[in-house]
């Protein structure tokens, strides 16, 4: 015969193991915590963490050349490890990648004046709607494009997160937005 | 019977123990809701342009502007190398207000945040000088404050005048 005893003593133990698998499963990304992600500390380390004597922000401001040399100086492997690598939550997603770009706003659209990619994928996921050619373009492909408000980069995986954070910033001496995109895969 | 009290005893530590480890999981998932982080970053990055950058770096000395407001108002500008937030003080200390709201306008098309989240208003000691609606229905409201003071040639009577300190104020909420 099974006593009271047993039973109020079973009941708790499958409430407190309830709970304690809800918690495990809430803080390890089963209540979708999403892409966690600080915008200053991500800005802090693109302005000074590469390489300290070369300052990429300034604050607010940035020049072509500064933006130039980063494009074309910087290795894409390299600048994932430094940048963004501890962002990543390999329990919650597979693989993520990164664009940063600097938008800035016509009376007709959107420019994006040149991108940098950071990714671990093997074929890049980010891309931008090229209104001039009709394809889209990979962020990280040289020139400029333009889109219309409508239209924004696009992650081209079923399953993503995708995070945006943004600046503005003093580019020469136009105001724009400095943006860095992230598109996560989750598992 | 007394050993069968000890289990119970045994086994209602084991499950509060449990509990409690739930309980400390459960508060330690708090650090993903960063409910006002991105509304506090925007403004303090709005506030950060407007306090960094100065009028000449807007204009050339032939008064052709990045901005076609500040190009309308180059010419009369007193003090070119200030910054945008002391020229808003300098402005309202010449009660020339609507030249303030005029700039603020031209830089949130600019782009100085994301018009389609979020709503402003600036105020100069108190003064509301440019106003978006929804102020009181929303929830999130964030408000950064500088105190602006400095000063500018007058040619006419040929003395520097000197203005402030003043209290400058960008509200910045959800819409």
């Amino acid at each position: 015969m099974i006593s009271m005893d047993f039973i109020i003593t079973f009941t708790i133990y499958m409430l407190a193991l309830s709970f304690f698998f809800f918690s495990i499963k809430n803080s390890f990304g089963g209540s979708n915590p999403g892409l966690d992600v600080s915008t200053e500390l991500v800005f802090n380390k693109i302005d000074n963490v590469y390489n300290e004597d070369y300052v990429f922000l300034d604050n607010s401001k940035m020049t072509e050349e500064k933006y130039s040399d980063f494009i074309s100086g910087y290795n894409e492997d390299t600048a994932y490890k430094v940048y963004f690598k501890e962002f990543e939550k390999p329990y919650i997603y597979r693989k993520i990648d990164y664009c940063i770009f600097i938008e800035n706003k016509t009376d007709t659209g959107i420019e994006v004046i040149g991108s940098f990619s950071a990714s671990n994928f093997s074929t890049y996921n980010i891309t931008f709607f090229n209104q001039d050619t009709g394809n889209n373009d990979r962020c990280g492909s040289p020139g400029r494009y333009y889109y219309d408000y409508k239209s924004r980069p696009e992650c081209n995986i079923v399953k993503a997160d995708v995070v945006v954070v943004s600046k503005p910033i003093l580019y020469d001496r136009d105001i724009m937005n400095l943006r860095i995109m992230m598109c996560a895969e989750r598992r | 019977m007394k050993k069968k009290a000890v289990f119970f005893y045994m086994d209602a530590i084991f499950a509060i123990t449990i509990l409690m480890v739930g309980f400390m999981l459960i508060s330690s998932t708090n650090r993903y809701k960063q409910d006002n982080i991105p509304l506090e970053t925007v403004s303090e990055h709005a506030m950060n342009l407007l306090s960094t950058v100065k009028i000449k770096e807007l204009c050339d000395v032939d008064c052709s502007c990045s901005v076609d407001v500040l190009e309308d108002q180059c010419s009369s500008i007193k003090n070119k190398d200030q910054t945008l937030i002391n020229y808003f003080g300098e402005m309202y200390y010449r009660e020339e207000n609507e030249k303030i709201e005029d700039l603020f306008t031209g830089l949130v098309e600019e782009g100085l945040y994301r018009e389609d989240l979020y709503r402003v208003e600036l105020r100069i000691e108190n003064d509301p000088i440019f106003t978006q609606e929804g102020k009181t229905e929303s929830s999130k409201l964030i408000s950064s404050k500088r105190v602006v003071f400095g000063y500018y040639f007058d040619g006419i009577t040929e003395k520097i005048e000197y203005w402030g300190p003043y209290i400058l104020e960008v509200n910045l909420w959800q819409k």
